[in-house]
């Protein structure tokens, strides 16, 4: 056996070898979770072109978004129409946001997204996304937009639930695109960065308010929900107030608001698994569903509700009592009948 | 066989009488004729009152109804229309079918929605749009373009709202 009298000769052979192996091989998939909460908060500055399909019905709606993100809930939002032009605007300074609706040369402001803290806690959230949905990482990574990315699956643990689909940068965990099926993996929103940049800082001025000085002030208009306990509703609108703290197919109560809506009190109570959100209002008047696309179903009370589809999801309405309510969400008819039975 | 088939009709009967029936028809008619003692009376019966009418005064037409006729054909549709309107074939049924409407749109306003007897289901799809941009994992990452969208309609539609 031939002996090799020099080590450091064998060392730069082995590096030599080892060196182009290791720099084509692929990191190792990351942790489903980590990846997962990594790719929540990001904390890098970045600007970039999104497309932003929706899918409702047998209807499509796409919009070319020019985006703007900082870290602290910083962002900005240019929506453009098919010829380029900017047609609305969203900004946040973090805590406020506004919308400029330039058709309407008006500007509705808010609470910004994701500057409330909710009643319940992240933590509690992401216990009910693990009961309800299988999480993993392909170990295929893809690119978007020029950038390695890992595949994230959020598989809903029963039928009639959505699933979903994340592209996240391996470099700095960000979304580069999202795909959201409704149950039976019929599309309901993608969103895919054509273009994305990291910066180290984005000029602040694009995240200053008051964009337009001939801008009309609107008023919020819903636009500031309130994330109330039961307790804090009951006392807030007087009303006899009976949500169920847990609902069929996962869902555990959220929150609640209570929407003022001329001389109506709308009652708004807010339930997630983790992943899906419903809304359950209560009113005391009918809700009026837009004509056409409905449909009537089995309700849980001696009345038959109607359900159609909407740029939210389903919508189920029924009365019950002297109540009037009404069941919004993206889950299956089938789900939405299941929920709105445990509410008779 | 029924009673038509039986009998030969009435108005070929009339026909007979007053020669308008083809050859082979006629024949065929008479034939039956000569066979049916019904059939032969109706003829009978036929043609006495065709001759009773025959013999009848001839009535000539009044001259001034002549004249009314010759006037209103000479008189332009459009100056002609007063006197029809308010003529009662005219304006009998046309009360009636006004009447009528009148009831039906009373009865439709009746049972027509008030605003303020429902809800729009707008401001909830904005509360529920908006919500949705809270989930932990963002959903389609920019859902609050959808409720910004909504939100426009829902503001413009709350703002003709009585508070």
């Amino acid at each position: 056996m031939p002996r090799i009298r020099n080590p450091t000769k064998l060392g730069r052979l082995l590096i030599l070898l080892l060196v182009p192996a290791l720099a084509g091989a692929e990191p190792a998939t990351p942790d489903a979770l980590k990846l997962l909460d990594d790719s929540l908060s990001p904390e890098v500055s970045f600007r970039g072109r999104m497309m932003v399909t929706h899918w409702f019905g047998k209807q499509t709606r796409a919009e070319e978004v020019e985006v703007y993100h900082g870290p602290g809930n910083l962002y900005r939002r240019e929506f453009l129409s098919p010829d380029g032009i900017v047609t609305r605007v969203q900004v946040s300074d973090g805590d406020i946001e506004e919308n400029l609706l330039v058709k309407h040369h008006k500007v509705v402001s808010g609470d910004a997204v994701k500057s409330y803290e909710k009643v319940m806690k992240p933590e509690r959230e992401m216990e009910l996304l693990l009961a309800n949905y299988e999480i993993s990482v392909s170990t295929k990574p893809d690119e978007v937009a020029g950038r390695k990315a890992w595949v994230l699956e959020l598989k809903p643990k029963i039928a009639g639930k959505p699933w979903q689909k994340l592209w996240i940068d391996q470099e700095h965990a960000l979304i580069l695109e999202n795909k959201r099926y409704l149950p039976k993996k019929r599309f309901a929103v993608l969103s895919r960065y054509s273009r994305i940049e990291v910066a180290k800082q984005l000029d602040p001025k694009l995240f200053e308010l008051s964009l337009s000085s001939r801008a009309v002030m609107g008023g919020a208009h819903g636009l500031e929900p309130d994330f109330k306990t039961l307790e804090e509703l009951k006392k807030a609108t007087g009303k006899d107030v009976s949500f169920p703290l847990e609902l069929p197919a996962g869902f555990a109560f959220e929150s609640c608001d209570d929407i003022h809506w001329g001389p109506q009190i709308i009652l708004h109570a807010r339930y997630t698994d983790g992943l899906a959100v419903l809304s359950l209002f209560q009113t005391d008047k009918p809700v009026r569903l837009p004509a056409g696309a409905t449909a009537t179903i089995e309700a849980p009370s001696t009345k038959t509700g109607s359900i159609r589809w909407a740029v939210v999801g389903k919508v189920l309405s029924w009365q019950h009592g002297k109540h009037y309510f009404t069941l919004m969400g993206d889950v299956s008819t089938e789900v939405l009948q299941e929920i709105s039975a445990k509410l008779k | 066989m029924n009673q038509h088939n039986e009998h030969e009709e009435n108005i070929l009967l009339s026909a007979l009488i007053d020669g308008e029936l083809a050859v082979s028809e006629k024949s065929r008619v008479e034939s039956h004729l000569a066979l049916c003692k019904e059939c032969r009376e109706e003829v009978e019966s036929l043609r006495f009152m065709k001759s009773v009418l025959a013999a009848a005064p001839r009535r000539a037409m009044p001259p001034e109804l002549i004249s009314d006729i010759e006037r209103a054909a000479e008189t332009p549709a459009w100056r002609r229309l007063p006197q029809l309107i308010l003529a009662p074939r005219f304006f009998m049924p046309a009360g009636a079918l006004a009447a009528l409407a009148l009831v039906a749109s009373l009865w439709v306003g009746a049972r027509r929605e008030k605003p303020e007897d429902f809800i729009p289901l707008e401001p909830l799809m904005s509360a529920h749009a908006r919500y949705s941009a809270e989930t932990l994992v963002p959903q389609g990452s920019l859902v609050s373009s959808t409720y910004s969208s909504q939100l426009t309609a829902s503001s413009d539609a709350q703002d003709q709202e009585p508070d």
